[in-house]
Order: C-alpha cells, then sequence, then structure tokens
C-alpha cells in the first residue's frame, strides 16, 4: 500500500544564497569563539606561565646565591 | 587536503571533526548535505518560501553551535530532523501565541487514550486531504507524524532524538494518528 507521507514530501531547490547567508554567520560565531577562548583561555594561561616561569627563574637564582 | 576527504567521511565522524576543530569549511560540507532536507520539511511547515529560507538559516546557525550536544545515540540524520522539526514547532508556536484554540488540541483530554488507529486507516488517506488535515493539527502532533511515516524513524530512534521514553513517544503517537483522523474526516 502506498504511503501518502511520501507523496506530500516537498521538493524545492535550496537557493543558492543561504548558504552564503548561513556560512557568513557561522564565521562570525567562529571569530567570537575563538576571539573568547583567546582572552578567557589563552591570554590568561599565557600571563600565568609566563609569571610562573619568572617566579622560577628567581627562587632558582636565590638558591644559587646560597 | 581536508576538502578532499571530507566529502568521503561519515555524518558522525564529520561532526566529530567540526567539534573538535570548529572548522567552517567542514561545517559548510554538513551544509551541502542536509541544507536540502531542512530546507524542503521547513517549507512542509511554513507556507511562506521566505519564512522557510529564514527558518533553515537559523538552524544551521543553530546547529553549528549546537552540535556539540549531538551524543551519537540515534543516527545523525535523525537527530537533525527532532533538531528542524522542533524548531519550527517553537517558531509556529511563537508566531501563534495568544492565539490559543488554532489547533485541535484539547488540554481537558489530554490524558484520555484515544482509540488505535491503524497503519493501514492513514495509508489508505489522500495525499492533499493528508496535507490539509496536518495542517490542522498542532504543529507537535504534525512533527511526530512525520518522523515516523515520512521520515521512517523507529519509534525508539524517535524517543532518543526527542530525549523521552518509548512509551511516551508511542502516546503522542496514538494521539497524533487519532487526531488527524478526526481532522482528515471533518474535511
Amino acid at each position: 500500500m502506498e504511503n501518502p507521507f511520501k507523496n506530500i514530501i516537498e521538493n524545492q531547490k535550496v537557493p543558492e544564497i543561504l548558504r552564503e547567508r548561513v556560512m557568513n554567520d557561522v564565521n562570525m560565531i567562529k571569530l567570537s569563539l575563538d576571539m573568547a577562548d583567546l582572552f578567557a583561555v589563552k591570554y590568561p594561561s599565557s600571563i600565568f606561565n609566563l609569571i610562573d616561569t619568572s617566579s622560577k627563574q628567581k627562587n632558582k637564582k636565590d638558591s644559587d646565591k646560597k | 587536503m581536508a576538502e578532499n576527504t571530507s566529502g568521503t567521511l561519515s555524518d558522525e565522524e564529520l561532526i566529530r571533526k567540526i567539534t573538535q576543530t570548529n572548522d567552517t569549511h567542514l561545517f559548510g560540507v554538513l551544509y551541502d548535505r542536509y541544507a536540502g532536507i531542512v530546507y524542503n520539511k521547513c517549507i512542509g511547515f511554513m507556507a511562506s518560501h521566505e519564512t522557510a529560507q529564514d527558518l533553515t538559516q537559523d538552524i544551521f546557525v543553530k546547529l553549528f553551535v549546537k552540535l556539540k550536544s549531538f551524543n551519537g545515540e540515534s543516527k545523525f540524520s535523525t537527530w537533525l530532523y527532532a533538531f528542524t522539526y522542533n524548531h519550527c514547532v517553537n517558531y509556529i508556536q511563537r508566531e501563534l501565541k495568544g492565539k490559543k484554540g488554532e489547533f485541535s488540541v484539547n488540554e481537558d483530554i489530554e490524558d484520555e487514550v484515544p482509540d488505535e488507529v491503524s497503519d493501514q486507516e492513514i495509508f489508505e488517506m489522500k495525499a492533499q486531504n493528508l496535507k490539509a488535515a496536518l495542517a490542522l493539527i498542532h504543529p507537535e502532533e504534525k512533527a511526530i507524524l512525520l518522523m515516523k511515516y515520512q521520515d521512517n524513524i523507529a519509534v525508539k530512534d524517535i524517543a532518543a532524538a526527542m530525549e523521552l521514553g518509548e512509551s511516551a513517544v508511542k502516546m503522542r503517537l496514538m494521539r497524533a494518528k487519532a487526531n488527524l483522523v478526526k481532522k482528515y474526516n471533518s474535511l
């Protein structure tokens, strides 16, 4: 028996412009995520590492003097 | 390199790569695979092609953000169809807020168990009238019927995609079929 639900499936072509609109939005979101990652994760992490390295070097110098 | 191999990746592999890297080129591959299906599903819900285009755009943008929440419990296509229907249903409900009674869900009798409608009764429906009857029932009921009878998704997979129990899905299907038949017979 034929399934009438299969006969009501739409078969329209997706407008080309839609891909451009979606990819523009997605690229914008990716940029925002990358910026957030840079300032919220990578930048603080590199500052922390820098401070950590400097304090280790200072401690090493102090212990070498002794 | 990615361009050469990405076309042959399975959906699940492609999604894993997209979620790991947020690679928009790979997301473009996913878009190319499913844009037609999603767009036509939106047209099935919205009379206006312009609205269907806006909905398709919103769905894919939201998909890029929510892709990590795909847990692989169902096939990706099943999950995406549920995601699409859910977006369309929410849109229609927002649009019709304040116009309660537009659809035929009677909340007073929602707990009642309707009479079972056989699949044969559904398959005997005329396509044009079926389309008209689907437009008269609640969009949530329409969505679950489309998943079952148009997309041929098994009840357990509908349950996984909709994050519901199988018995809840069966009950919703039963109500949706009963309501569909009622509307169909009243045309």
